[in-house]
């Protein structure tokens, strides 16, 4: 409650910051699956903006250890990696921590951002103290509004994945596979995205929250995503 | 998002060599781009981490004329801009560019507000590497520093600077600044004037005084009437002995010939060749505003085409015109790296080969004395239209005036010998004989002027076969030398008989709208299919031939007596319904043709090879590939309107 409550005043006092004066940090991460119980983490890829520019410096990716023991097990059959092997990849408290010092203060987005954010939230919660709750921004809900608003071709409607958005949007994304380049897609998505709200005359946070955020809709999208099959 | 039970395990142990996945690209990038690429990976890395990339969709303006300097230097990833001024209203585009090309420079290192608007023309992303991390690379690396400073010259640094770099300038290849700088940036200002009636020994008095080396004379209303220059007190007051006390209106050079203050130095040099002076009176709002100077063109960027015609001016002998003549091709690279547009290259050629004919043409009248008649020596085909690129064969005739019964045979054998030396003389100077032996040389071609209008008659009145293919070749026709009345004459003649002759006017849009553009290009290649230049285009048939048909057709129509395909433009402008329509899309398309067909010509002549009209369409950009089929539809969307109204007469 008092979190929420927290997070309110944040929000307000977000709100009437220019869009063109934020930071985001455009996320994407590789999961085992979309079970929020029994999945896991294992790679955290982001990218950072100011506005609508993309620093192509400021980027960060880890692949990191699993823990379940269901993963190891598959993996070792599949690709004959041997439990020794598996010794090597690094452990994910470091890198938790590493990737909150860089997505500091910022906004976060991402394509469905939602689950991105309820992992990183549960192995934060599980493996570091302290709080962690950011903004999040759904490129894929400001994509579906647009096309309700008309700026975007109602063709578009049945486009769910990532690939097939930055397609529609001129995008080149044939380098969609790690978490890194899917971020870097994701990241030239809401570009091209913030583009057509400035267009509309949407120039502050808040009316960016409105449109992508995904706090009041959290337990609908995740159903939604499933539904996507991302 | 993706989920990897299964394939991520494998790429997860080596990670470490492509987790800078997105930098490494942005570096194969850079690496590519001058002057990155003289760079160490570890250097353009340090740069990389420091670039952002922005997305500019079509029609954003990125720069503004006089808005606030640029904080960083863009490189564009993709799509294109195009630089323009506004002056006075009118746009003036200084250049295109596309992917790997950058801008911003300019006003990012002096900080002076932006030169020049910078708008995408098509959706564009670019890098922006920002300010500090270019200033470092200037002052660490000297390669990056010589890059940029050739290309953007040095008046925008401090004079000192300048001055300095200005020895090296010569070498430099890559400066765009004839078109970007105004005349007033480097005109003199001081501009001192004296009356007509001024003294030769006060008027010096003065010059010494000032320092300067030209007054401008002007009448008791203060309207110039003359310079005197430096030139003058030594060839007319101090070689000839003349009183010092006789008024400077007795050894004034005139007229005058002005330029305005804000058009750009190439107008500059483009006069100053055609009037062959050095100096230019600068006017500004009707005032005078200054002087500008060959020597001032010369220290703005270390070579002048104006030097060569001097150099060719000189020559006694053709010897000497062939080494003069060499010079011809490192002046177009030097206008193709400016950004010229191919217009401004082909009146410099022009004027360059011109001026060669008309020596070689001298030296015979030298070597054979005076022509018992008068002749007009004419050029034919692309030279009689201005259009040359690259050294071309010789087309020309010659027209002379009629001469008595009895002196017939003698007349037509001096001008055969007269001929037969002109050809022998500019093959060595590089123009190589026609093959069609359509020449001067050619008793045929070398006819007195009612023999001309015989042909002409004939070609027009029974358009047959060859007879339509000469018209194209000869109704081109331009007086290069000689008695320029003559060529009127046979002017006049061809437009009074050529504009009602509806089945020859038929007969040419038929052989204009013959060879279609390839509009498939981009799908399908409609290139050529077999031979020494399969899958190439040929930029001269498919694209430059149609668009000088069409427009030779409607000048033979609307009886236009220019000869250059963008002159004709202009003057069809306010008499055909077609061309006001489209001029401008017209003039666009066909300055891009030849524009690529002279960046194609001149990198074969570097190579060493023969320059051909065949350019292979997967050298082209992305934005020149876009502007090719533009170009193309527009040439099937006018071979479309020339089949309407001509429809009754094409077979």
């Amino acid at each position: 409650m008092l979190r929420l409550f927290r997070k309110k005043i944040e929000k307000n006092a977000i709100s009437k910051q220019l869009i063109s004066d934020t930071d985001f940090v455009v996320v994407d991460t590789e999961l085992t699956g979309l079970n929020e119980f029994k999945d896991n983490i294992i790679a955290i890829g982001a990218i950072k903006m100011k506005g609508r520019t993309i620093k192509i410096g400021d980027v960060f990716y880890r692949t990191v250890s699993p823990s379940t023991n269901k993963f190891r097990k598959e993996s070792i059959m599949i690709h004959e990696i041997t439990p020794s092997e598996l010794e090597n990849c690094p452990k994910i408290e470091p890198i938790l921590k590493e990737f909150k010092d860089f997505s500091k203060d910022c906004i976060f987005v991402g394509h469905c951002v939602d689950i991105d954010l309820s992992f990183l939230k549960r192995e934060i919660r599980n493996n570091l103290k302290g709080l962690f709750d950011p903004l999040g921004i759904d490129t894929l809900l400001i994509y579906k509004w647009l096309i309700k608003k008309g700026i975007l071709s109602q063709s578009f409607l049945n486009k769910n994945s990532l690939e097939d958005i930055a397609l529609s949007l001129g995008i080149e994304a044939r380098e969609l596979h790690d978490a890194l380049s899917d971020a870097f897609i994701t990241a030239q998505i809401f570009q091209k995205l913030l583009i057509y709200l400035s267009e509309l005359k949407i120039f502050t946070v808040g009316e960016l929250i409105e449109i992508g955020s995904i706090d009041e809709r959290r337990y609908q999208t995740i159903m939604k995503k499933e539904a996507y099959q991302l | 998002m993706r989920f990897y039970k299964i394939k991520l395990w494998h790429d997860d142990c080596i990670f470490f060599e492509y987790m800078v996945k997105i930098i490494e690209d942005v570096m194969d990038f850079l690496k590519s781009v001058p002057p990155f690429e003289f760079l160490s990976d570890e250097v353009i890395n340090s740069i990389t981490v420091k670039t952002s990339m922005e997305y500019y969709p079509k029609g954003t303006h990125i720069l503004i004329q006089d808005g606030a300097p640029s904080e960083f230097l863009y490189i564009i990833k993709k799509g294109g801009v195009r630089v323009y001024r506004r002056v006075e209203n009118e746009e003036v585009v200084i250049d295109y560019r596309s992917e790997g090309d950058t801008f911003g420079f300019v006003s990012l290192m002096s900080g002076d507000k932006s030169r020049a608007n910078v708008v995408a023309i098509d959706d564009t992303i670019c890098y922006l590497i920002p300010k500090e991390t270019i200033s470092n690379l200037i002052n660490k690396y000297p390669e990056v520093r010589d890059f940029f400073l050739r290309s953007f010259m040095n008046i925008y640094l401090d004079k000192g600077y300048r001055d300095d770099q200005s020895k090296k300038a010569i070498t430099y290849t890559v400066d765009k600044i004839l078109f970007t700088t105004p005349v007033e940036e480097i005109a003199t200002k001081n501009v001192i004037t004296v009356t007509e009636n001024t003294s030769i020994r006060e008027a010096a008095k003065i010059m010494c005084g000032n320092s300067i080396s030209s007054l401008i004379v002007i009448d008791n209303q203060g309207i110039p009437l003359g310079i005197i220059t430096d030139k003058d007190l030594r060839k007319k007051v101090v070689a000839s002995a003349r009183n010092v006390d006789e008024p400077v209106k007795n050894i004034m050079s005139y007229p005058i010939i002005k330029i305005d203050a804000k058009d750009f130095c190439f107008e500059a040099v483009v006069r100053m060749l055609k009037y062959n002076i050095h100096h230019l009176l600068v006017i500004k709002n009707g005032k005078i505003n200054g002087i500008i100077t060959n020597h001032d063109i010369m220290m703005l960027q270390g070579f002048s085409p104006i030097t060569i015609v001097r150099d060719l001016e000189i020559q006694q002998t053709v010897e000497g015109l062939i080494n003069a003549t060499k010079q011809i091709n490192s002046i177009v690279g030097n206008l193709i790296s400016q950004g010229a547009k191919a217009s401004n290259i082909t009146r410099i050629i022009t004027e360059i080969n011109d001026r060669i004919v008309k020596k070689v043409i001298q030296f015979a009248e030298r070597e054979f004395g005076q022509p018992p008649v008068p002749y007009c020596w004419i050029a034919l085909g692309s030279e009689g239209r201005k259009e040359q690129t690259f050294k071309t064969d010789q087309d020309n005739a010659l027209i002379y005036a009629d001469p008595p019964q009895a002196q017939q045979d003698a007349v037509q054998k001096y001008f055969l010998e007269f001929t037969g030396y002109i050809k022998e003389n500019l093959l060595k100077c590089g123009f190589p004989p026609c093959p069609g032996d359509i020449m001067a040389s050619n008793p045929k071609w070398c006819q007195p002027l009612k023999v001309w209008k015989k042909y002409f008659s004939q070609w027009i009145y029974t358009p047959k076969g060859e007879n339509i293919n000469l018209s194209n070749i000869f109704f081109d026709f331009r007086g290069i030398y000689g008695d320029l009345s003559l060529e009127e004459n046979l002017r006049d003649y061809l437009l009074g008989i050529v504009k009602d002759q509806k089945v020859f006017l038929g007969y040419l849009a038929n052989l204009a709208v013959r060879n279609k553009p390839p509009l498939g290009f981009f799908k399908t290649f409609v290139v050529e299919k077999s031979g020494e230049h399969k899958d190439k285009l040929n930029l001269k048939i498919k694209g430059i031939a149609p668009i000088v048909d069409i427009i030779r057709l409607f000048s033979l129509e609307k009886s236009v007596r220019e000869t250059s395909t963008l002159e004709r433009i202009e003057v069809l402008k306010n008499k055909h319904t077609v061309v006001r329509d489209y001029a401008d899309e017209i003039i666009y398309a066909f300055e891009f043709l030849m524009l690529l067909r002279i960046r194609h010509q001149y990198e074969q002549v570097i190579r060493g090879s023969m320059p051909d009209n065949f350019i292979d369409p997967e050298s082209l950009s992305n934005l020149e590939k876009k502007l090719l089929k533009d170009t193309f539809q527009l040439i099937s969307k006018l071979q479309d309107i020339l089949i309407e109204r001509y429809k009754l007469m094409i077979i």
